[in-house]
């Protein structure tokens, strides 16, 4: 190939558009790289190994669900890298294959990365056939060698790279070798220092052929420039829609075969006769749909998964049974057998909400001293000898800054504790086979199994289970999981949870099992939730959500050794901190609120004692009071500030304004004694306890959730329910537990 | 205090239940004509004639209406009546088509994309087809990728208004012994589908003949032997098979039949699954000639991991039930 310098296509219009529709930049970059790849090989550990970035990775099918991007330097050039969501073929239709397809046709990178997972070469060798023919800028990034030797499996890639014709680089993410090899290669192939002749696949029946043949020509006429016709023209053949569209208003995006495509100018294709011919063409397609049959695209897949299979003969080798292979089907025959899978499962559970409870005592405390006690009364000092009004100061430190002060201090330790461990879990590949353990009760309730996985995600935020839903297919039970999310106690309500626990359920056991008794407490919590999952799904599946189980078929990753301190980092970076940032930006408004009302007074009282009168009535009647409903109405936003909320709520409505700092300040007591004499005097007893745990698990979504909800459902209807569903049931459930509780006790 | 608390609650999400109920279903009064035209053109398409007798015979609608609708038809200029005889014109047929297209797709979506039970489609159908704008119908027909057939095996009208048809014959008259494939399967009246549906046929299936009567028909579809009484057997129509097409599945297996350690090679995924749930079987790598290997089951037993081109992929029972396996030797593991 010649040495044409490399030419930045911000020359050709049509594509900075495509591009900027998808939301690119293209104005800081000189080369635009899209990273595919099946699910689980890696590909966001590549991602993460080029960019510097720390996007998070997940051992489990289906991570990528939305679109990442970031940028790095080789040789003097400036590549933008797209993240594609992992896609197992591209001849699909679900949402994944379409934005991954969309972009490598459409936004034309400059090179395509096809990550490979080595130790499962043929079934990924599918999608790379299949990008082959969409685009021949492609480079093979043969991902997990490490691993490929471990199963004693080795690859001649070289080999590899002649049967496919483009380059391939076997590279090892997690440790970071190969990588100068991978960009080299990809700047080769964006230059055009290197040209690609890339493997088509060989065709299937004469009747097929001939249809395809036929299409080819008409679409000649039409895009005299287009080198991937062939590819076009199977993708009409099998209805796809986008495809289609492009074609009928001559957008088709050129892929002409050398680099340099400043030179390729569109010519006008709004005359009337490439309309006619446009129009003939799409006539004759849907006539030869019709003469090559409904399992055409079926031969298709088995005549490319063919190729797939001989590719794979000529270039594997596969040694003597692997003892990694051994230990991980050992691994997997106790982690779902019928005795010890659900134990297992359960003791998982416990340990990690026990290291999380017992954990965060200590920074908790140390946290709460330090902007409470400590940070608190100097900005109160100090704000008083810059003579600032005291309904600013009241309005910012005792109401703003308090609320925060608290929300940090009880959030931020647990979160840094669970969150790694749920990501230890997540990277060794547990929680697949949570799912697959649990796949027969999902069944039975008429729920996917999949919906396993999504209600895991809850335990960490339910927005971010709704997001994950969008790995199942049906769009009836993906309405199911969606639904029912909320029943996984997510990270904002264990506080309340854990206090509540520790303060009057731990205190009922002798001190030395009072750590262990709070933690049972909080488990019960919890699979209340997933009963609730249960029983929840199956009551939608038989009334407004009827219909039969759909199939499941889920990929078992490999299991594959956590990186202890990448998680650690990565989970601090992307989750805690995350988390804790929304959360941050909730308390700021709602310690306002909780200020104002403590402090704005009708009557003669303030609002707030106003208000939690009015809802005394129903709180008691569900076994709770009027501050509890208070607090939830003003923790819509989140629920993480229920209890600061309840405390400060309590301490102005019970009158005890000899404790902390004076009425309608957010109150932080000093020690769990002290936090109890509130409670009491608020006229907490044991049922106020438990209805509150209670209470906390079913109630309405936190208003992002709704939001998420109603941004994946894109209908108010679903989002009212989803809203109503739980709340009506959390009245009916505290309501349940207070009759009875009144009777016997 | 608490009971009006109570009541407001209540009331509300009545209310919220009401207003999501309204926006799911709107009432379209061209229905009934629709439903007028739609039986006339299939009398057409059996070459039979129509009177306005018959067409009140046929309908669930009051002889007034049925006055009213034969009354607009014939204003549209889509019906015209001679010597008592009903019959379609030009653009009366092609609006015909527009409601048959948008109906075989509905049933197609309700089949391929939700996972509402076979025996509803139709009468979902029904009741879509008739809110339907031409822009709504092609948007469906793109989302699911222009489909030829509906689920039943019918024949969807083109977006240009053409109707191809392959010519079957109904399964009774099929001889014995001969293979033929299912290409149709008349979907009223409904308990006669009932029937049908019971046996697990679908569009697409291979079927054989063992031994018919006058009342029974007793035939292999695809492996498993079924029995249907003629008048179901009559609704199911079907097209012989060259013998080098018929899959051969006597040496066959299930998959869910395999033990752990045993492994096979995939000959056939049953018809029973299609649309997006087949596509993504074959996805996975789980299409005919892949070799399949019984890995481990879930507790519940009832979810089998199988390992299949050096992954491994779960899958329930009753999905390793529609997938047929031919012996192979062990692989290595």
């Amino acid at each position: 190939m010649s040495a044409m310098p490399a030419v930045n296509c911000s020359g050709c219009p049509a594509r900075v558009q495509h591009l900027t529709q998808l939301g690119i930049d293209t104005q800081t970059a000189d080369f635009v790289v899209a990273l595919a790849g099946n699910p689980n090989t890696g590909k966001s550990t590549v991602f993460n190994a080029l960019t510097g970035l720390r996007q998070h990775t997940g051992n489990w099918p289906g991570k990528t669900v939305t679109r990442a991007e970031g940028n790095f330097q080789f040789s003097g050039h400036i590549y933008k890298l797209i993240d594609l969501p992992g896609t197992y073929s591209l001849l699909s239709t679900s949402q994944d294959e379409e934005i991954a397809r969309d972009f490598i046709l459409f936004g034309q990178p400059d090179v395509t990365v096809v990550v490979l997972d080595s130790t499962r070469l043929e079934r990924n060798l599918n999608l790379v056939l299949q990008i082959l023919e969409i685009t021949h800028r492609v480079v093979v990034c043969l991902n997990l060698m490490d691993e490929a030797r471990r199963y004693n499996i080795s690859i001649d890639h070289k080999k590899l790279a002649r049967k496919l014709g483009v380059p391939v680089i076997p590279v090892s993410a997690r440790f970071k070798t190969g990588l100068t090899d991978l960009l080299k290669a990809v700047d080769d192939v964006a230059t055009g220092a290197f040209t690609c002749h890339p493997h088509r696949f060989k065709n299937q029946s004469a009747r097929l052929e001939k249809a395809v043949e036929q299409t080819v020509e008409r679409l000649e006429e039409i895009f005299p420039e287009q080198p991937n016709l062939r590819w076009v023209a199977l993708r009409l053949l099998d209805g796809d829609r986008r495809i289609e569209e492009s074609v009928a208003r001559a957008e088709l995006p050129l892929f002409k075969r050398e680099p340099d495509r400043s030179q390729a100018i569109p010519f006008d294709r709004s005359t009337p006769e490439l309309r006619k011919k446009t129009e003939e063409l799409l006539e004759l397609v849907e006539r030869l749909r019709w003469e090559i049959g409904e399992e055409f695209q079926e031969e298709l897949v088995q005549s490319i998964y063919a190729d797939a299979a001989r590719i794979t003969a000529a270039v594997v080798r596969h040694g003597k049974g692997s003892r990694a292979h051994e230990f991980s089907r050992r691994l997997d025959r106790l982690l779902t057998s019928r005795r010890w899978g659900f134990p297992i499962m359960l003791l998982l559970l416990m340990l990690v909400f026990w290291i999380t409870v017992s954990g965060a005592n200590y920074p908790s405390s140390l946290l709460s001293i330090l902007l409470i006690d400590q940070i608190h009364p100097l900005l109160k000092q100090a704000f008083a000898w810059m003579g600032i009004p005291w309904w600013i100061d009241g309005l910012t430190l005792d109401g703003m800054y308090l609320a925060t002060a608290w929300v940090v201090s009880v959030m931020l330790p647990p979160m840094a504790i669970f969150f790694p461990l749920f990501t230890l879990l997540e990277d060794f590949g547990y929680l697949p086979r949570v799912a697959f353990n649990l796949d027969h009760l999902f069944r039975r309730v008429g729920a996917h199994g999949k919906q396993a996985l999504t209600m895991t995600m809850g335990f960490g935020c339910n927005a971010a289970g709704v997001v994950a839903t969008r790995i199942i297919d049906s769009p009836r039970e993906r309405l199911v999981a969606i639904l029912t999310n909320n029943f996984s106690l997510c990270n904002g309500r264990w506080p309340t949870q854990i206090i509540v626990a520790v303060l009057f359920i731990g205190a009922l056991a002798p001190a030395y099992l009072a750590g262990l008794v709070s933690a049972l407490a909080v488990v019960s919590v919890a699979l209340l939730g997933v009963f609730l999952t249960f029983l929840v799904s199956w009551l939608l599946t038989r009334t407004l959500l009827r219909g039969e189980p759909s199939t499941f078929a889920l990929e078992l990753p490999p299991y594959r050794p956590p990186r202890l301190l990448q998680t650690l980092y990565t989970s601090l970076i992307d989750r805690t901190i995350f988390v804790l940032w929304r959360a941050v930006v909730f308390a700021l408004p709602a310690g306002a609120v909780i200020w104002l009302l403590g402090n704005i007074r009708a009557g003669g009282r303030p609002l707030a004692a106003s208000m939690v009168e009015w809802l005394d009535p129903l709180g008691i009647l569900l076994g709770l009071n009027g501050v509890i409903l208070l607090a939830y109405i003003i923790a819509i936003p989140a629920n993480e500030i229920v209890i600061p909320t309840i405390v400060m709520l309590t301490v102005t409505t019970a009158g005890l304004t000899d404790i902390g700092a004076g009425a309608g300040v957010l109150y932080e007591p000093s020690s769990e004694a002290e936090l109890m004499n509130v409670l009491q005097a608020g006229g907490w007893t044991l049922l106020t306890a438990v209805n509150l745990m209670l209470f906390s698990l079913i109630h309405n979504p936190c208003s992002t959730t709704l939001y998420t909800i109603y941004r994946e459902t894109g209908s108010a209807g679903w989002t009212a329910i989803a809203g109503i569903l739980p709340l009506g049931l959390g009245f009916l459930v505290t309501f349940t537990v207070a009759q009875l509780w009144r009777l016997f006790f | 205090m608490s009971l009006l608390f109570i009541v407001l609650f209540l009331f509300g999400l009545g209310a919220a239940l009401y207003l999501f109920s309204l926006s799911r279903q709107k009432q379209n009064p061209d229905q009934k004509l629709e439903d007028c035209l739609k039986w006339l053109f299939k009398r057409t398409r059996e070459n039979r004639t129509s009177t306005v007798a018959e067409l009140k015979a046929a309908l669930p609608l009051s002889e007034e209406e049925i006055n009213n609708c034969l009354a607009e038809l014939k204003r549209r200029g889509w019906v015209v009546e001679q010597t008592g005889l009903l019959s379609l014109t030009p653009s009366g047929t092609s609006d015909a088509l527009r409601i048959i297209r948008a109906h075989r797709l509905a049933e197609l979506h309700l089949a391929d994309q939700t996972a509402v039970s076979e025996t509803e489609w139709h009468t979902r159908a029904e009741e879509w087809e008739h809110h339907l704008d031409p822009e709504q119908v092609e948007a469906l027909s793109a989302t699911l990728g222009h489909p030829t057939h509906d689920p039943h095996g019918d024949p969807i009208p083109t977006r240009t208004g053409r109707l191809f048809s392959r010519k079957g014959v109904p399964l009774p008259e099929l001889e014995v012994d001969q293979w033929g494939r299912i290409i149709h399967i008349e979907d009223e009246p409904e308990e006669v589908f009932e029937r049908i549906a019971k046996e697990n046929l679908f569009a697409g299936m291979q079927v054989k003949i063992l031994d018919k009567s006058s009342e029974m028909i007793r035939f292999i579809a695809e492996s498993a032997v079924r029995s249907l009484d003629v008048e179901a057997a009559s609704n199911l129509f079907v097209v012989k098979i060259p013998r080098e097409e018929v899959i051969d599945l006597s040496q066959a297996r299930r998959l869910s039949e395999l033990l752990p350690g045993e492994a096979g090679k995939i000959v056939l995924v049953s018809k029973a699954y299609r649309g997006l749930e087949r596509r993504r079987f074959m996805d996975l790598g789980l299409l005919p000639g892949s070799i399949v290997q019984v890995a481990f089951e879930n507790p519940g037993s009832h979810t089998i991991a199988y390992e299949v081109k050096g992954t491994l992929v779960a899958l329930r029972r009753e999905q390793a039930d529609q997938i047929f396996v031919e012996a192979v030797k062990e692989v290595a593991a």
